[in-house]
């Protein structure tokens, strides 16, 4: 069965920021910021591993702090970038 | 125990080092030495304690090891838009100049980041005996890019947090926060908070180290510092480019050069160290 986006991201994010929590400890909506102490370089870390894991590249334009701030919001926009 | 003293060198003394000996007892390694190279802007700061105790680690071991701050930055003399790649190769040079006159008989430097590719590019014109290459930017291209697509991302977060908050916190938010990539003015650029001269910024893009071709590289250790066990692709090419082989690694860490807090970079340091010893034998 096909990896569902939301784990993959959660994957990424816990291997990537190196975070002491398993990659299914995170909710969907949990804001990843707020709880997980992340700062703006640690959420671009983000951005650069969206990019590389689904091959989607993101313009300066479509940064948008409010797209990367749950794991739920990040989906909707790789899902959308997908189509 | 070992020594560190504040040392001026440089051509015109404009040059401000750190300079750690090996203190009474130390065993004898015959004089090795290492340069430090430090890396760019912001990751500079968050590794200045890193290759602090680096610097110590290898002193107590008998080493003479120096660090210190490109023209431009830290303590050196010259404004921070002065700096250049240019200036920062023959910075480096300065340096290896300054051990050769303290008696090094084996020296080397090690680089991090952009100061990886400064190391490497001065391995080629003076003879260095080795080289150590922590996460080198081979591409400057790629790291300009990343850099400005960085601060753009930054200040678009900053301006949401404003948005978010109440008027009396936002205002000196919103001072500090001038527009990332265009000019400030004719000719600087704001490169997240570091103001570089359009010349500079074209002479770190300009920055290819699969290009670079020295006729022939002393014994070099590339590591990769990151959450992946695989290599990565340009760090790959790199070392493949090389002639004879460089020694490879990676080692899973946090990339200090980028926190703000305490990381554990133990695994880092050994992996030198044991790679520096060995190649002293």
């Amino acid at each position: 069965m096909a990896e569902k986006i939301e784990d993959k991201i959660k994957g990424m994010i816990v291997e990537r920021l190196f975070l002491p929590v398993k990659p299914d400890e995170i909710a969907d909506d949990d804001k990843l910021m707020e709880k997980y102490e992340i700062d703006s370089v640690r959420l671009f870390e983000i951005v650069i591993g969206i990019e590389e894991i689904f091959g989607v590249s993101f313009e300066d334009e479509e940064f948008s702090p409010e797209a990367f701030e749950t794991v739920s919001a990040i989906s909707d926009v790789v899902r959308t970038k997908l189509q | 125990m070992s020594a560190r003293r504040i040392i001026r060198f440089g051509p015109k003394g404009e040059l401000f080092g750190v300079l750690h000996s090996p203190g009474a007892g130390a065993v004898d390694v015959g004089g090795a030495g290492l340069v430090i190279c430090a890396p760019f802007g912001e990751e500079a700061k968050s590794t200045y304690r890193v290759f602090f105790d680096l610097a110590g680690t290898l002193a107590d071991k008998g080493w003479i090891v120096l660090r210190f701050d490109y023209f431009g930055t830290g303590n050196s003399m010259g404004r921070f838009d002065e700096f250049t790649p240019a200036h920062a190769g023959d910075d480096v040079l300065s340096a290896l100049d300054l051990l050769r006159e303290q008696g090094v008989a084996k020296l080397g430097l090690l680089g991090l980041g952009l100061g990886a590719a400064f190391a490497f590019d001065a391995a080629g014109k003076r003879e260095a005996d080795f080289v150590v290459m922590w996460q080198p930017i081979v591409n400057g291209e790629e790291f300009y890019k990343l850099n400005v697509k960085q601060a753009i991302f930054r200040q678009k977060l900053i301006r949401s947090k404003q948005k978010n908050q109440p008027s009396s916190d936002a205002a000196p938010v919103q001072a500090s926060a001038p527009a990332a990539g265009p000019p400030i003015d004719s000719d600087i650029i704001d490169l997240d908070g570091y103001p570089l001269r359009k010349q500079t910024a074209e002479e770190i893009r300009a920055i290819n180290l699969l290009k670079v071709k020295p006729p022939a590289i002393p014994p070099t250790f590339i590591m990769q510092i990151s959450f992946s066990q695989t290599m990565a692709r340009n760090i790959q090419a790199l070392a493949d480019s090389c002639q004879p082989k460089p020694q490879t690694q990676c080692v899973v860490c946090e990339p200090f050069w980028k926190r703000i807090g305490l990381v554990d970079v133990t695994p880092v340091i050994s992996a030198t160290v044991g790679w520096l010893e060995g190649t002293m034998r």
